[in-house]
């Protein structure tokens, strides 16, 4: 299955995502339940959550409070019981598995806490993976002109990750700040649209998170990603555009009502 | 889909190099076993189908075919009862019997058996495919104190024409037997034939006479040597002494008497190999052989024997096979066991990869590959080591047991094998690989640890 498909399948862009229609957000929550089994309690409920191109959002929670969960959806690893998730104008809750897959590996980047990295392969390994996994980034680079390996090192300039002997050997001789933003690196490479980061700096102190987040969010910007930030951890919530405190919207208890 | 999988399956195992190492060390040597118990097999019967050809029928006093064949073609056990002369020249004598060579046998050099026989034996004996004896240098013996002797002889003792040698009595390769004052002279070196004649001393029937009445001579002047050669002699040289129905007696000396009377004839013979005129003559001779009412004796179709033996051993041949394929099993039963109990600590890694794009199938497919990989590995190196032992122990083998091993470019049975083995060791990477399928969908992007 050709991964480019994604992108051009009508069916995909049905709600047709485009330059004149700014206005639709590029992630919409609808009516979202979720529960691990049908035994369970339900763990979300979320009535209506969107997120517009382009924004910096910060989705603060305590622990437990379903934030991996919420993530795990987003990133169409799991499906809602009920509800929709449309990113990018495609409702993933109801692709299948594969499709999901692919639309992440297209679609999506992803940076989470500690021991992010393959730890057999080198930084500059790490970051190609999505380009070996998804078509569509390649694709993506291609149309722009240049290849993984230059994207890559361009990436590695910008988030000052420059020394070609740190990059070419095991990364598990970085430092955490430095895996990271090796971390970063791979989730931006062929500009997926979303950027999902679920607690990357809790291995950072303060002044390290900071600097991090800056470059995280200045590299998105760069490359026009839309950055969801989940973290507990609200004195960082300043640095963004919007704050969506998760128990405020997430009302799992009776799963929307129903 | 393999194209990304390859080169991570790789590294992963290389990042796991000391446990991948030991299990392709594993699987290596179950599968240089199992090749090297078929290479064994397959030589073992080469050269015991090949050691016989050409003669119809093989003639020995009464006893169980196999056994005749044992003895009289490989040299292996001894003959409990010997043939009269008189019966040799008897059954050769027959019609349809186009040539008969007798054999004798009972004595030894240095280990290596002796053999007396005529000079019909290098133009009638035949191996492999009807191959005639050849001369490597020299030509058959002339008189009685001529000896020929195979290509192990004389490479093991370092043996060329002109070399003089002494026969020992029995078979006891300790030499406290040895007839200096007989000494035989190398005549001809026979060119290596693969089989039991590479490991024998051929002399004349006189020979073996001679060294017969020599012993007898000799007796009363070493007084030293009598009982163990007298123990010897009992045991394996002259059986029709023992057979004639003589009353048990304790003493030897009255034995030996009674053998020395019965050599004022030509010594027994051991065997006597038969060529027929016509083959459908030889069923008739063998019925003749069989029903002899001079003495017992038994004739036997070489070819069928050989077939009947080696079904015999057949049993442990399959046995052997298939305690080698067991190991071959257990070596990817543990290659399995040791991805399987990786798979915890390799979570997080599945998590990861899922989160840049890989799907299930991915995750299954890489585990498969690995398994494939270490499989692959490991047979290669099993062929590595089949190589090399045989190798190294080709010559030994050759010269502690005569079974020639061929060192052959792998054979189709070879390649299937290790295709099985590589194909069995992705069908045991399935175990592993679904048990992290189902991990990697229940865990998520997110490892909870």
């Amino acid at each position: 299955m050709g991964l480019t498909a994604e992108r051009d399948n009508p069916r995909l862009e049905s709600e047709s995502y485009g330059e004149g229609e700014k206005a639709l957000p590029i992630v919409a929550v609808q009516d979202l339940s979720f529960r691990w089994s049908v035994r369970a309690p339900y763990v979300l409920g979320i009535g209506e959550l969107s997120i517009q191109r382009g924004e910096r959002i910060f989705i603060e929670g305590p622990s437990g409070s379903g934030k991996t969960t919420l993530l795990n959806l987003l990133a169409g690893v799991v499906t809602p019981d009920s509800g929709h998730i449309v990113i990018l104008g495609t409702d993933i809750a109801s692709l299948s598995g594969p499709e999901r897959d692919a639309f992440r590996s297209a679609h999506i980047g992803l940076v989470f806490q500690m021991f992010n990295l393959i730890p057999y392969l080198s930084a500059i390994e790490n970051v190609l993976l999505p380009c070996r996994f998804s078509h569509a980034r390649r694709a993506a680079l291609a149309e722009a002109g240049t290849t993984p390996q230059e994207e890559a090192h361009r990436l590695f300039s910008h988030l000052q990750l420059d020394s070609e002997h740190l990059l070419r050997g095991s990364v598990t001789r970085l430092s955490a700040g430095q895996q990271q933003r090796v971390a970063v690196a791979r989730a931006l490479i062929g500009k997926p649209e979303l950027m999902i980061c679920d607690e990357p700096t809790s291995a950072l102190d303060a002044d390290a998170a900071r600097a991090f987040l800056q470059l995280i969010s200045a590299e998105a910007a760069a490359s026009g990603a839309t950055l969801v930030f989940v973290s507990h951890d609200r004195s960082l919530a300043g640095m963004f555009d919007r704050t969506v405190e998760l128990p405020k919207i997430n009302q799992p208890a009776g799963a929307l009502g129903s | 889909m393999t194209a990304p999988l390859f080169g991570l399956a790789r590294r992963s195992l290389f990042n796991r190099r000391v446990t991948a190492g030991l299990t392709v060390l594993t699987i290596g040597l179950s599968v240089a076993l199992l090749l090297g118990v078929e290479t064994v097999r397959s030589g073992a019967r080469l050269s015991f189908t090949n050691t016989i050809s050409s003669t119809d029928l093989i003639v020995g006093a009464r006893t169980g075919p196999t056994q005749l064949l044992l003895y009289s073609v490989f040299r292996i056990g001894n003959a409990t009862n010997g043939i009269s002369y008189e019966s040799y020249e008897e059954v050769a004598s027959w019609p349809n019997v186009a040539w008969a060579v007798p054999l004798s046998l009972g004595d030894s050099h240095r280990g290596f058996r002796v053999l007396g026989t005529t000079d019909e034996y290098f133009s009638y004996y035949r191996y492999g495919r009807k191959q005639p004896l050849a001369f490597a240098e020299g030509a058959p013996f002339a008189d009685a104190h001529d000896a020929v002797i195979g290509a192990d002889v004389a490479d093991a003792l370092g043996y060329s024409i002109g070399s003089s040698l002494v026969v020992a009595h029995g078979l006891d390769s300790l030499g406290q037997t040895d007839h200096d004052d007989e000494p035989f002279h190398v005549t001809g070196v026979l060119a290596r034939t693969g089989t039991p004649i590479d490991r024998t001393v051929h002399v004349s029937l006189q020979a073996i006479e001679q060294i017969h009445d020599g012993w007898e001579d000799g007796m009363p002047s070493r007084p030293g040597h009598d009982i163990e050669r007298e123990h010897e002699h009992d045991m394996e040289a002259e059986p029709p002494a023992i057979e004639d129905g003589m009353p048990p007696r304790p003493g030897h000396d009255i034995e030996r008497e009674h053998e020395h009377d019965m050599e004022a004839e030509p010594l027994a013979i051991t065997a006597i190999l038969l060529g027929v005129t016509s083959k459908l003559a030889t069923l008739d001779i063998q019925r003749k052989v069989n029903t002899y009412e001079v003495e017992p004796l038994l004739a036997i179709l070489p070819g069928a024997t050989l077939q009947e033996l080696w079904d015999s051993i057949g049993t442990l041949e399959s046995a052997l096979l298939a305690i080698s394929v067991m190991v071959v099993g257990t070596g990817l039963l543990g290659m399995m066991t040791v991805s399987l109990a990786a798979l915890n600590e390799r979570r997080r890694e599945m998590a990861i990869l899922r989160s840049v794009g890989a799907r299930p199938a991915h995750i299954f497919g890489l585990l498969v590959l690995e398994s494939g990989i270490l499989a692959l590995a490991g047979a290669l190196a099993g062929l590595a080591m089949l190589y090399a032992l045989l190798g190294v122990l080709q010559p030994f083998i050759q010269a502690s047991f005569g079974l020639h091993l061929t060192i052959d470019a792998p054979s189709l049975w070879q390649w299937t094998v290790l295709g099985l083995v590589v194909l069995a060791g992705c069908l045991a990477g399935i175990i592993p690989a679904t048990r992290a399928y189902r991990n990697t969908l229940a865990d998520g992007l997110i490892v909870q640890t």
